[in-house]
């Protein structure tokens, strides 16, 4: 137990942290910045309209005054890549964070207060997980009616019970150390202790889960997009982009390749940070 | 061992009630009239009144969930709107090719991940390791659906080496139609995989009896695969179980991709064509196959590994 106290003292800040995690942690959080930076300036770097017409025709492959070719509409290609990285990275942004807001305070509770609320908590949690995350999350979706707001609330019904199921079980194994007991007996509020001693230990391995949870929720995001139960066309979003141009693939698969290049490339610096964060925490605390 | 298996079967109750619970909530999440909704443009007094009047829509919440529990015990799931047949028969007649195309891409994907889990594991920390394990990060992000598209415009379209979608007629045919398919999903659960199995291996490498095996001069590689092997394939089935709803998504998408006539694609088409009694009764059987593969993962494991009925 060597960290308790240090960890407490709140958690690293991404500058100081990154010069203790390793490459991984340090490229991801490097190319998940590009991305966003490049989504945010699209209007600058691009000449094209995401949903201007082209008038020199559609399906043209890539070429120097359109890297990505454009589509069956005559769309910049790489204009809707970029424009589109603002929602799906916003899908994963806001599909980790209220789930892992309600998660973490549902779990801390359960695990610090144990009891009936405990007991309830650890039914819905096994109760919620029976469902393959996809189907629950579509079946939802299917009730409410397609769209991206519906998507979120399908997400954070789902979501955070493994947030939940997480946080209870570190609150479970840390409720008996010293330290806590140290709170305790120094006559600490429960609200004090829970969320100035408790939250900061446990809280770890909710962030690295959310790294995956981040990627879970662009699949899972792009995926409604792909069968049309997602973002509405014609907002550019990688799985509707992808769906949109299934039909040319065989003459131009252009049209479907990028949309997916950039779901995984932008996938996979957040799973380096994600990485890079369970390494630093084996690391600082070793079980 | 017969007290276990009778124990494990009792935890599975409060499971299945909350399931129905959950299930039978989700029309509720129906904005509006819910027979109205699933009416859609055939919705007149008379049929909504009828609709109503069958779900029970007029009843207080918990004597409609009573209802909906009746009818389910008599195997009456309401029927779809859509193909005028009971939810009941569309969604049985369409498991067994969903549960060939899931056994099939997880024997695909054991055979993808199991070398490079056990490279990974023997050359740990070695470039090979770090090679395999950016390779299958980077592989995590890949969309199932993108995947298979792509793919079936290479190996179908391009090289025709496999058919292009469908079931097929049968047997082998069938088998040959999911084999890209199987494929696809098989990659796309092959990340979470290896990195289960790898630090399930690098658990191994650190026993004792591996440790004496090392040090009778015994090879690493020899040593895993005869764990693999010996110890009744359970680091096998933890990785699968552990993976259940990942590869059950993962099939769903692809079904629908590669149109074969399985829960999945059907599971879907109901949700376009707002056929909401099969989207519930679809859900209901999806999430009753993982916790019935949950079971029978506790009871391989007791039926392997003595301890685990002893422990309880």
């Amino acid at each position: 137990m060597i960290s308790g106290a240090a960890i407490a003292r709140g958690l690293p800040t991404i500058r100081r942290f990154s010069s203790t995690a390793g490459w991984p942690f340090r490229v991801g959080i490097a190319g998940i910045l590009v991305i966003a930076l490049l989504a945010a300036l699209a209007p600058v770097l691009l000449p094209y309209d995401p949903s201007a017409l082209g008038l020199a025709g559609g399906l043209q492959p890539p070429s120097r005054a359109h890297p990505f070719g454009t589509d069956q509409l005559g769309r910049d290609i790489l204009t809707r890549v970029l424009y589109a990285a603002r929602i799906d990275l916003q899908i994963g942004t806001i599909g980790v964070i209220i789930p892992l807001v309600a998660g973490v305070v549902i779990g801390l509770f359960a695990g610090y207060y144990g009891r009936w609320f405990d007991a309830v908590v650890g039914r819905v949690i096994d109760v919620v997980t029976a469902f393959p995350f996809l189907v629950l999350v579509l079946a939802i979706v299917a009730m409410l009616g397609p769209g991206l707001r519906n998507f979120y609330i399908a997400i954070s019904l789902v979501s955070w019970v493994a947030y939940a199921r997480i946080v209870r079980g570190e609150a479970l194994s840390v409720r008996g150390r010293e330290y806590m007991l140290a709170a305790r007996s120094l006559g600490y509020s429960n609200a004090r202790i829970m969320f100035r001693h408790l939250l900061p230990n446990v809280v770890a391995q909710a962030f690295v889960f959310g790294m995956s949870d981040f990627v879970l929720d662009i699949l899972a995001g792009a995926s409604l997009g792909f069968f049309g139960l997602g973002v509405q066309p014609p907002t550019p979003e990688w799985g509707v982009m992808i769906a949109q141009g299934r039909n040319f693939i065989v003459t131009a698969p252009w049209v479907v390749i990028f949309p997916g290049l950039a779901i995984v490339v932008t996938s996979f610096f957040v799973s380096l940070i994600g990485d890079g964060l369970a390494d630093t925490i084996r690391r600082v605390n070793p079980v | 061992m017969i007290r276990y298996v009778v124990g494990r079967l009792f935890l599975i109750l409060p499971v299945l009630f909350g399931v129905s619970v959950v299930v039978f909530m989700l029309v509720r999440l129906i904005p509006g009239n819910p027979a109205i909704a699933i009416l859609g443009e055939r919705a007149t007094p008379q049929l909504v009144a009828q609709v109503e009047n069958q779900l029970g829509l007029n009843l207080p919440i918990w004597r409609q969930y009573v209802r909906f529990l009746g009818n389910a015990w008599r195997g009456d799931f309401g029927a779809s709107f859509y193909y005028q047949e009971s939810a009941w028969r569309l969604t049985l007649e369409r498991i067994p090719i969903t549960l060939t195309l899931i056994a099939f891409a997880a024997l695909l994907g054991l055979a993808i991940a199991v070398p490079f889990a056990m490279v990974a594991a023997i050359r740990r920390e070695s470039v090979l390791d770090h090679a395999i394990r950016l390779v299958f990060t980077g592989a995590i992000g890949i969309p199932s659906f993108w995947l298979g598209i792509i793919l079936a415009l290479v190996l179908s379209v391009r090289v025709r080496l496999f058919p292009i979608g469908g079931a097929g007629s049968g047997g082998l045919d069938t088998l040959w139609h999911l084999a890209l398919p199987a494929l696809t999903i098989a990659l796309h659960i092959s990340p979470s995989l290896v990195r289960a199995l790898r630090s399930s291996l690098i658990e191994v490498m650190n026993s004792d009896y591996v440790t004496t095996g090392l040090a009778m001069g015994l090879r690493p590689a020899m040593l895993l695969f005869s764990y693999l092997l010996r110890n009744g394939l359970t680091p096998l089935i933890t990785v699968l179980s552990v993976n259940t709803g990942w590869l059950i998504g993962g099939t769903i998408i692809i079904e629908q991709v590669f149109g074969i006539p399985g829960v999945g694609s059907l599971l879907i088409t109901s949700i376009l064509t707002r056929d909401y009694t099969i989207v519930q009764f679809v859900t209901l059987v999806l999430a009753v196959l993982v916790i019935l593969v949950n079971l029978m993962t506790d009871l391989a494991y007791a039926a392997l590994d003595p301890r685990v009925s002893f422990q309880g």
